[in-house]
């Protein structure tokens, strides 16, 4: 009767940041996520197929999806030529069991880029199991200025891919519609990025609950479609104070999503424990996060997750 | 054939012309540079703001165009501390991209440690033995250690005295006890270092590196900048520990009054020199030799050594 669901989730690597590679291996099996998302970027070890696999067997944590390194700040990772990034990207993925590859459209400025990018990801989306999916970002915003630095659009339902990463920081960020955009990807919808975002010109990457986004409303609606992609939380913790910060802020994520990805309607008690019970057991560090899953879960109400506030990792020193 | 060097530091932007050639000394045929002060211009929430973009535009504009003027067939372009570490870095390496053309490679803290020693290694040469090199940037704190030209540990740490400035000091002059506080941050933060260098033993010579550790080793008696490159300078502990509570007590403008200490650099050197002095006591280190080469020449040096050798 009670659906378990299957989804897994994973933790992005990126969410440890200025923490290692490693590091968040390490942190994702000690508060029970169901595998990583590698962000290739310049921690060496993040571009070592090798070490990741030893990584991978050493903490018996799965990567799950490989972020390609396609950042401005990784211009020179794996290659130049944005092609042999996706091919190594693939690569990794294959020998790492990984299910898929995340990629962002374009910069506009990489023309040849930009030309082949639609028959280019579909023709090696055809040639692997792998998802290539593409991840839809934002326009970029500074004072009364916008800069249209993706193409063919940041908005990547504007065109056509086989797969889909949604972002719901990116959505906030992008001040546009996440359901509807989700309602746009359909059965496309190969992989998700959870985390938050109050609208902002920053891509905030908040905990899922703490901006504005449709979080509960998103895992729900993987549930309830039988979505049979992961969800791999990417949040920012780089303002943590304190490893035990960090890490509650990440085991309260992981709550989060748990407590949320079952059918609109279904969660009976039984699902609702697994959710507190994960929340309590991978939470040493906050007392106040794990107690107030706890009751959010009991409860069965989103409204109850709405309870910690960012506010608490202000960053200037006393 | 003559190259150009930009270089995107956490204080200064620096556009350098070098006659390239293998075997060449790295030194600039014409140098030209701005003072930004990146590091000291990020907002709450660790991002460069848009004014700060819209300043680093204009200044790689402007050295783009001396680039051209003094002839430079190609620009090497790289970014450091304050860039890498914004959080918006995405953004700022954009908008850079879209308005002028350049992509800016965005060194990693180790790679910064590394080209620094190679600099300093260069500087010294073979005869110097084990070098330890300190150098203190804007950003950050990079500290490097080995015996060849690669070092066999390397690291870098958030202590740079402009971002530190900006984070921790906001009075002139600073309040006593927000020193202190920085004073405990800072040594914590090495303290937890130490210990990845201690394993290697002594090194033959300590050398730092950077405008901050210059600036120090003035005050405390070396030669001025004017006496050239070539007079060895250096700072003790003991001179440089007189210093520090002199430092903290007097305002921007009255240590820009002191011998050697630039305008636009006397209100970072109160946390430089709170840098200087936990780095030399927690590695135990009662002098440093001052090298005027640092990251910039030993990114030139890096490049000259894979130009084709000419016959």
């Amino acid at each position: 009767m009670v659906r378990v669901p299957e989804t897994k989730v994973a933790l992005s690597t990126a969410s440890v940041y200025p923490e290692s590679t490693a590091t968040a291996f390490e942190i994702a099996a000690r508060l029970g996520y169901d595998g990583v998302e590698i962000m290739v970027w310049t921690d060496p070890v993040s571009q070592d197929i090798e070490a990741l696999r030893r990584l991978s067997d050493y903490h018996q944590v799965p990567v799950l999806a490989i972020h390609a390194p396609c950042l401005l700040i990784t211009q020179r990772v794996w290659s130049t030529d944005p092609w042999v990034k996706l091919q190594r990207a693939r690569a990794a993925a294959e020998r790492l069991g990984s299910a898929a590859v995340v990629v962002h459209p374009p910069f506009r400025w990489q023309r040849q880029y930009v030309r082949d990018f639609v028959t280019g990801i579909w023709r090696m989306a055809g040639e692997t199991d792998v998802r290539f999916a593409v991840e839809n970002m934002y326009p970029w915003r500074y004072r009364d200025r916008e800069m249209l630095a993706y193409a063919p659009d940041w908005d990547v339902t504007k065109d056509d891919y086989r797969h889909f990463t949604v972002d719901l920081s990116h959505t906030a960020t992008a001040r546009t519609d996440a359901m509807a955009m989700i309602d746009r990807m359909g059965d496309r919808l190969g992989h998700v990025h959870l985390a938050d975002g109050k609208g902002s010109a920053k891509d905030e990457h908040l905990v899922p609950g703490r901006g504005t986004q449709p979080c509960a409303e998103l895992l729900e609606r993987l549930a309830a479609n039988a979505y049979d992609g992961h969800v791999v939380i990417e949040v920012n913790t780089r303002r943590a104070m304190s490893a035990a910060e960090r890490e509650a802020d990440l085991a309260e994520a992981l709550a989060f999503t748990r407590l949320h990805l079952v059918r609109p309607g279904t969660r009976p008690a039984a699902a609702s424990k697994t959710a507190a019970s994960k929340a309590q057991a991978s939470e040493p560090a906050s007392e106040g996060a794990s107690a107030s899953e706890g009751a959010a879960a009991a409860g069965g109400s989103s409204a109850a997750c709405e309870s910690r506030t960012p506010g608490a990792s202000g960053a200037h020193p006393s | 054939m003559r190259l150009g060097v930009l270089d995107v530091g956490s204080n200064t932007v620096h556009l350098l012309a070098v006659d390239a050639h293998r075997g060449a000394r790295p030194l600039p045929a014409h140098s030209h540079k701005a003072e930004l002060r990146l590091a000291e211009l990020l907002d709450t929430d660790g991002a460069i703001g848009p004014e700060g973009v819209d300043r680093l535009v204009a200044t790689i504009t402007d050295a783009l165009q001396a680039a051209e003027d003094k002839g430079c067939e190609d620009v090497l372009s790289f970014a450091t501390s304050a860039v890498r570490e914004a959080t918006n870095v995405e953004q700022v390496l954009g908008r850079v991209k879209s308005e002028t053309g350049v992509d800016l490679e965005v060194l990693t803290g180790e790679e910064e440690a590394r080209l620094t020693f190679l600099a300093a290694r260069r500087w010294f040469g073979w005869s110097a033995g084990k070098l330890l090199v300190l150098d203190i940037g804007g950003g950050s704190l990079e500290i490097a250690y080995g015996l060849d030209e690669e070092p066999d540990a390397a690291v870098s740490l958030p202590l740079g005295a402009g971002r530190l400035t900006a984070a921790w000091l906001p009075g002139d002059p600073p309040d006593p006890v927000d020193v202190k506080a920085l004073r405990r941050h800072v040594r914590a933060q090495i303290a937890r270092t130490v210990g990845e260098f201690a394993r290697f033993g002594a090194p033959d010579h300590v050398v730092a590196t950077s405008k901050t550790f210059r600036q120090l080793a003035r005050l405390a008696g070396a030669a001025r900048s004017a006496d050239g490159l070539y007079v060895q300078r250096e700072l003790s502990r003991t001179s440089l520990e007189e210093w520090v509570p002199k430092l903290a007590a007097m305002t921007a403008a009255q240590r820009a009054g002191l011998p050697g200490v630039s305008e636009d650099r006397s209100p970072q050197l109160v946390a430089g020199a709170l840098v200087a002095e936990g780095a030399m006591d927690l590695f135990g280190i009662e002098v440093v030799e001052i090298c005027p080469w640092a990251l910039r020449e030993g990114i030139i040096l890096r490049r000259l050594d894979q130009l084709p050798t000419t016959t």
